[in-house]
């Protein structure tokens, strides 16, 4: 019997009676990050990493929480349970589970670069890695974060000149944190749709630095936005929304922007290869540091990338969560 | 070759004209003269050969990569363009390279005589020598597949701009036999030619749609009234022995149309005719489709020649004895253009509008209902004293046919459904025939996207299909038969007039009656 089995609630340990990231309500769920389809609402009762736990309760209103701090343990019915930064967002894990000397490691998202604001990843050693592969094939690569804000901010400035606002999207959890932290505030004004301001704040309570930007309501005077950043989510800017603000340029940050024929095109006059996901390369370096020799392939292009390890010899299957 | 790259970048994302001419202008302003010459070649559709096979570079990349072959195809799968999926599978490059699109180019046509070891050696370089933008470039160039549809007319004009000279100047020019590879951009843009002064058009009067009531044009007795047909307006121009036409877009079309070349023996010198090509078959104008489907060949066929003839109506006389006689009002030129056709034996290539006749605007309103029956679609009106060009040019379209129709799919942009497919009854069937995304207002289609939402039965690809029961007005301005539509019918500019929201599915119109509009 293995230690993790994915039932239809979810990744499921037996031996602890416990849930990772479920999606059906169960009595104890162990989160590995505060996204949706990670953390969601009607368990009885939660676990995760204690950076994570702000925007979770932000999120999910009063429920029942607990936390631990990186790397400490936690051991329910016997089971040894340990959170590991996983990179992703601010306060994302790894979950380790150890049972009589086995241990797993399931990464929920994950990116092995550090980009500033969340908790470098850590590679932990483990004899099973369950690993997502959002972004699993080679054609997916990242150049480096500075290299990309770079684009961003001269992007930002050219529209500044040619007197247009700049509309940035990215996800209101993760995404949009870390634009801020690194667009060049000496540009211009900053402002943030208010999804991703009610985020800002929880974060900014937890000492993290996200500089101050100001919320977009429609009481802004039209007049003040030309040469502005509008920070929003991608499910936000649509026509009707963007059409009070004049002529604006709208940038999309996302790994999926790497290829010229994505999802976004029409939306977006401007992509950006930005991913809070890790890439090929990522992906394969964490299978390797983890030095699992079995791993399980979820999310994404799990048939390929499962089939890529088995080639290098590893024991590799691809399970569709969905 | 980083400028380049950004320019087929920015032309590639938008279909939008004045987008694609700022990026060429701002392209122009910044290139070297060698590099401009080989975007206005490249762009005009002369590519460099072909040095290796697509599947070649695949199975290089395969190796430099490092990755199985069936991983480098589930990559395809997920990017579509092979020269994309190659940039993108490839490491990051190592090196830097400033080399400029035509340094480039040369480097390519060098390597087209070489062994496939020395090319493969050259190939591998660049691309450890580009970043995955300039590679999925240099790709194209080096496989044969390098494509970039603009419109002559975009070019001409982002020249025009960039240079100062003239666009008919411009569009003379590079309506010239040349190649990149013989000629500068200097010789090509920038130096004067030889027929350009005689070949040249007048600027053309531009028609404008009439939208408001006829009567707010005044006294009825101040117009001209003639008809119009579907076609392409341009400028006829016959001088110094020699044919030219010109689209009202500034574009050189004669080639395109070989049969007026007996108009050089047919004219006299120092003739200037304004109208439209019509597609035209035994005494019948063809869908204007059809004229556009023969512009578009690259190579003109006598099979299409033959299957779409064409003939120019004259509507006006601009050049008359080699003598501009544009500032004399409207009615004097039509006399002398009369005149002129009682000399002139050309039937089969020239013909003249004729005029309609009304005693007031509602005679005038009267004989536009009916006015499809004498092929037109529409009429033109015209101030009799004035000269060309003129602001007082108005084309009065034919009323539309409008059916009660069923929507069946909706296709999605952006955020929302705003291509929507409609469909008539055949027999106990709905059959689509009109796709249109225009017509509501924004609330309507805000509303019709939350119905659609909810009653969704199929998906295909970007497409959805919902449960029939929705019955709109649709409205459009031509119908003629076409092989290639499952209904056998194809529409000019289909557009959606209202949400009938009281209207029964049963109420929608049949096949029947719209095959009953074509003539
Ligand atoms: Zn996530
Ligand atoms: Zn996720």
């Amino acid at each position: 019997m293995d230690l993790l089995t994915f039932t239809d609630k979810g990744l499921y340990c037996e031996a602890a009676g416990i849930y990772i990231d479920p999606k059906k309500p169960v009595d104890y769920a162990l989160i590995t990050h505060g996204h949706a389809d990670h953390s969601r609402w009607g368990h009885k009762r939660y676990l995760c990493a204690q950076l994570a736990k702000p925007v979770i309760k932000h999120r999910l209103g009063p429920i029942k929480i607990q936390s631990v701090p990186y790397g400490e343990r936690v051991t329910i019915n016997g089971v040894h349970f340990s959170f590991h930064p996983a990179g992703h967002i601010v306060g994302s894990a790894q979950i380790r589970v150890e049972y009589k000397g086995e241990v797993w490691v399931a990464s929920g998202d994950y990116k092995t670069t550090s980009d500033g604001i969340s908790t470098p990843f850590e590679p932990v050693k483990c004899h099973t890695f369950i690993t997502e592969s959002t972004f699993g094939l080679p054609v997916f690569k990242w150049k480096s974060q500075d290299q990309v804000f770079e684009e961003i901010n001269a992007w930002w400035a050219a529209n500044k000149a040619a007197g247009k606002t700049s509309i940035l999207c990215g996800y209101s959890l993760g995404k949009a944190q870390l634009l801020l932290a690194h667009v060049n505030p000496e540009i211009g004004k900053i402002y943030a749709h208010a999804a991703v301001e009610n985020v800002n704040k929880v974060i900014r309570k937890q000492g993290i630095p996200i500089p101050e930007c100001t919320r977009i309501t429609p009481q802004v005077k039209k007049s003040e936005l030309p040469g502005s950043l509008i920070i929003a989510p991608p499910s936000a800017v649509n026509s009707s929304w963007v059409k009070p603000f004049g002529e604006v340029s709208i940038g999309m940050a996302s790994g999926w922007m790497a290829m010229r024929n994505n999802h976004y095109k029409r939306m977006a006059d401007k992509g950006f290869t930005l991913s809070d996901h890790a890439d090929w390369e990522g992906l394969n370096q964490a299978v390797e540091q983890s030095e699992a020799t079995r791993v399980i392939v979820t999310h994404g292009y799990t048939a390929a990338y499962s089939q890529w390890l088995r080639e290098k010899g590893y024991e590799a299957e691809g399970i569709n969560l969905h | 070759m980083k400028a380049f790259t950004r320019l087929y970048l920015e032309l590639d994302k938008t279909s939008e004209d004045s987008e694609r001419e700022t990026a060429l202008v701002r392209y122009f302003d910044q290139a070297a003269d060698p590099d401009k010459l080989w975007v206005i070649a490249l762009l005009s559709g002369q590519r460099p050969k072909r040095i290796c096979s697509i599947s070649l570079l695949r199975e290089w990349v395969e190796e430099a990569a490092g990755i199985p072959s069936w991983l480098f195809e589930e990559g395809q799968k997920v990017v579509g363009d092979l020269a994309e999926t190659i940039a993108l599978s490839l490491p990051f490059p190592v090196q830097e390279n400033s080399l400029r699109l035509s340094e480039w180019i040369k480097l390519i046509q060098r390597l087209g005589n070489e062994a496939e070891t020395k090319q493969k050696q050259a190939i591998l370089e660049a691309w450890d020598q580009l970043d995955p933008p300039r590679r999925f470039v240099f790709n194209k160039l080096i496989s044969g597949g390098f494509r970039m549809d603009v419109a002559p007319t975009i070019l001409t004009g982002a020249l025009a701009l960039h240079t100062g000279i003239e666009g008919n100047k411009i569009a003379q020019r590079l309506s010239a036999n040349w190649s990149p590879d013989e000629s500068s951009f200097e010789n090509l843009i920038l130096t004067e030619h030889a027929l350009e002064d005689i070949s040249r058009p007048f600027p053309f009067s531009l028609l404008r749609l009439l939208e408001g009531s006829v009567s707010d044009l005044g006294d009825f007795s101040d117009w001209m009234a003639g008809y119009k047909l579907g076609g392409l307006r341009a400028q006829l121009i016959k001088r110094d022995g020699e044919v030219f036409l010109w689209s009202e877009a500034n574009e050189l079309i004669t080639p395109k149309f070989p049969e007026f070349d007996h108009l050089k023996t047919l004219l006299p010198d120092g003739i200037v005719l304004d109208g439209d090509i019509i597609p035209y078959k035994e005494d019948w104008p063809l869908p204007i489709h059809e004229l556009h489907a023969r512009i578009s060949k690259k190579k003109l066929s006598r099979n299409i020649m033959e299957q779409v003839p064409v003939i120019f109506m004259v509507s006006d006389l601009l050049e008359l004895d080699r003598t501009d006689i544009r500032s004399q009002p409207l009615a004097q030129r039509r006399v002398k253009l009369e005149a002129f056709f009682h000399h002139v034996s050309a039937e089969s290539l020239l013909r003249l509008y004729p005029l309609i006749t009304a005693e007031n605007w509602i005679e005038l309103s009267h004989k536009r209902t009916n006015i499809r029956e004498k092929d037109s679609i529409g009429l033109t009106l015209q101030k009799i004293d004035a000269p060309y060009p003129t602001t007082d040019d108005y084309f009065w379209k034919a009323p539309p046919f409008k059916v009660y129709a069923v929507l069946l799919y909706a296709q999605s942009s952006g955020d929302l459904y705003r291509e929507f497919t409609f469909a008539v009854w055949n027999k106990e069937a709905l059959v689509p025939f009109a796709k249109a995304n225009t017509g509501l207002k924004t609330e309507e289609l805000q509303q019709l996207n939350s119905w659609i939402k909810m009653h969704i039965t199929e998906r295909f690809g970007p497409v959805r299909a919902v449960k029939p029961e929705l019955v709109f007005e649709i409205a459009f301005d031509g119908i003629f038969r076409s092989k290639r539509h499952k209904s056998g019918l194809t529409l000019l500019e289909p557009r959606i007039v209202s949400w009938e929201k009281d209207k029964d599915l049963k109420e929608a119109h049949r096949l029947a009656d719209l095959e009953a509009l074509i003539r």
